[in-house]
């Protein structure tokens, strides 16, 4: 049942990124620029732009790119990136931890922050904790990740000095790498656990009300056990759907953030391929996106069986 | 009816309309009450810090940061509102018009705008950017283009609710034909829900844009715009810290400011056309089986 579903939504993400090539393909192919001048200047003689065309077919119809590019990407070939003249797939690849690390801290970081502070607003409706968590989230929504990035690295890289400012980035160990992804998924994990908490606040609202929890309250159970064991389940719904879009988001800040932090990742290089042209990477680069983005809304579907058994895989919403 | 009954004691409606009032007050009047050169270079005073003379300091040419900041809350202000108001047009009228005509049309707007939201907004701008050059009127379309897609899907729910109504199917029964539906019908009941929108999504078009001149896509320098003097000022962070700091509070403020006074546009906005917007919104999103009706749409559209 489960490979069943897996196997049938997996077929079905093939049309989105499908189309999802198709449109950054032509895109970037059929508006004026050209890539020869860009990575070989202005200075570059006829017969040198030729042969760079030639080496990287883009002297042939638009279409036959179009399919060579398609077939290739179906092998997991992207191309040769023109600038570091390298399979592309590989190159991001090399990338694509860092990207990883840092998304998927934020997303923590916002679901760490976010659910319990949630859950606090709502079972302290109309106190101080509400309040205070109602700000934050406000603060959450209005600051943009790269302007807190940069407060962030003034306050505790330049003022307290407890994170580096920008450099190498030691991936030889768990702990480093926490240590190195903090402070920027800090950035984006705030700004991710605002709409987090707002949701989770207004679902545990809706939640502590509905008979089955007064039913618990009224059995004697302890508070914790009525709050984390029957509210907060049912209450967890909406949230994921909120955490999976909020992976897209956090994809989107890492592109800045990453660019802020001197960091290696897939920001670097779609902005890196973007200044020289570099079709292959910037197609390569977001078809990448495309795909974590499919795969992240995949896991949340079947979280939603594991958060509700009353969802079954592959049947409509009832 | 007067400014207090209008805010009905909403303080944070108040610090947003101040806030976007002073913004745009800074905007229009600004550079005339600061007549320094936004451009004018003192090299021997690079890096200057905060005085009485420059409030904000000098930037690595010697460029006064108050003055850059002023010019530049023009760009994001106009850029902000313009995108929004191509977007939000053009968006409104492809969900709204698609919603009505249904069928085939209805599910190839669908299926382009789920993949379109499907990636990072920031990036459909860089998209347009690479396709088109990063000259000013590129970066507006840039922006807009990110903006599309948000409004098609917020216009189509509503439009979609509002094409079921009674007064609507009389309207269809008495002869009425598609144009004369959208135009007396279906845009002045969406119009409301609509604007709110925008007013909550300026905010955003304004963070695209800043992030576009912060990753050297948007606006060319010499042009003060907040994203490329945070750039700067991130790249010269290890000798001063204001660079950085005073075009990011400027975002922050702005963008701030705009959301607490879309918030509150939509409390003032009539709630049955709001309720019918955020219902219809629910049914749309519900995408994932078993998600509750998104209720949260907003506070995610808001960030991007």
């Amino acid at each position: 049942m489960m490979l069943a579903y897996l196997l049938r939504r997996a077929l079905a993400a093939v049309p989105t990124l499908f189309w999802v090539l198709t449109l950054i393909f032509l895109g970037l192919h059929i508006l004026p620029g050209d890539p020869a001048i860009a990575l070989l200047g202005d200075q570059a003689s006829e017969e040198q732009l030729r042969n760079f065309r030639a080496l990287n077919g883009l002297d042939q119809p638009l279409l036959t790119q179009f399919w060579n590019y398609l077939k290739g990407a179906v092998f997991l070939d992207l191309g040769k990136s023109y600038q570091l003249e390298q399979p592309v797939a590989g190159v991001i690849l090399s990338f694509l931890p860092y990207t990883l690390d840092l998304a998927f801290a934020s997303l923590s970081l916002g679901i760490l922050v976010g659910i319990p502070l949630g859950v606090m607003m709502a079972i302290r409706r109309d106190s101080a904790w509400d309040f205070a968590g109602g700000a934050a989230a406000l603060g959450g929504i209005s600051i943009p990740d790269f302007c807190l990035s940069v407060l962030l690295l003034l306050v505790f890289s330049m003022g307290l000095g407890w994170f580096p400012t920008v450099g190498q980035i030691d991936m030889s160990s768990p702990l480093s790498r926490l240590y190195n992804v903090f402070l920027p998924a800090l950035s984006i994990g705030f700004v991710q656990s605002a709409p987090i908490m707002r949701v989770t606040r207004a679902s545990m609202l809706d939640v502590m009300n509905a008979p089955y929890v007064q039913t618990a309250r009224s059995k004697g159970l302890p508070a914790w056990r009525v709050i984390f064991l029957h509210a907060l389940r049912n209450a967890l719904i909406p949230v994921a759907t909120v955490a999976a879009t909020g992976m897209t988001v956090a994809l989107g800040g890492t592109i800045v953030i990453e660019i802020i932090f001197n960091r290696p990742g897939l920001g670097k290089l779609l902005i890196g391929g973007v200044a020289s042209r570099d079709y292959n990477m910037i197609q390569g680069v977001i078809l990448v996106y495309s795909v974590i983005v499919v795969l992240v809304n995949l896991t949340v579907d079947l979280l939603y069986t594991f958060i509700d058994p009353r969802v079954s895989l592959g049947k409509e919403a009832s | 009816m007067g400014l207090t009954h209008l805010f009905r004691g909403s303080r944070s409606g108040v610090v947003g309309f101040g806030l976007t009032a002073m913004l745009l007050l800074a905007a229009v009047f600004g550079p005339a009450l600061v007549p320094t050169d936004p451009n004018l270079q003192s090299i021997a005073n690079a890096y200057a810090p905060p005085s009485w003379a420059h409030p904000f300091g000098l930037d690595i040419y010697g460029r006064d940061t108050f003055a850059r900041v002023i010019h530049g809350s023009r760009v994001s202000l106009f850029i902000g509102f313009v995108a929004v108001v191509f977007g939000g047009t053009l968006g409104t009228l492809i969900g709204a018009l698609s919603a009505l005509e249904g069928g085939r049309v209805d599910r190839f707007v669908v299926r382009a705008t789920d993949i379109l939201l499907s990636f990072p907004t920031l990036i459909l701008s860089v998209i347009v950017i690479v396709a088109l050059g990063n000259r000013f009127t590129n970066v507006v379309a840039a922006v807009s283009a990110a903006m599309l897609p948000k409004f098609v899907r917020y216009a189509r729910g509503p439009t979609l609710a509002i094409r079921e109504q009674d007064f609507v199917q009389s309207a269809t029964a008495l002869g009425a034909g598609k144009a004369r539906i959208f135009f007396r019908h279906v845009l002045p009941s969406i119009l409301g829900p609509v604007m709110v929108m925008a007013a909550l999504w300026v905010g955003i078009a304004i963070r695209i844009e800043a992030s576009l001149s912060f990753l050297g896509l948007g606006v060319q320098p010499p042009t003060p715009a907040w994203g490329t003097m945070l750039k700067e000022g991130v790249e010269s962070m290890l000798f001063t810290a204001w660079l950085a700091l005073f075009p990011g509070l400027a975002i922050m403020v702005t963008i701030f400011g705009l959301n607490l006074l879309g918030d509150w546009l939509r409390d003032v906005v009539d709630p049955y056309v709001m309720s019918l917007a955020r219902r219809a919104e629910g049914e749309g999103a519900a995408e994932a089986p078993g998600a509750a009706p998104a209720f949260s749409r907003e506070e995610l559209a808001r960030m991007g």
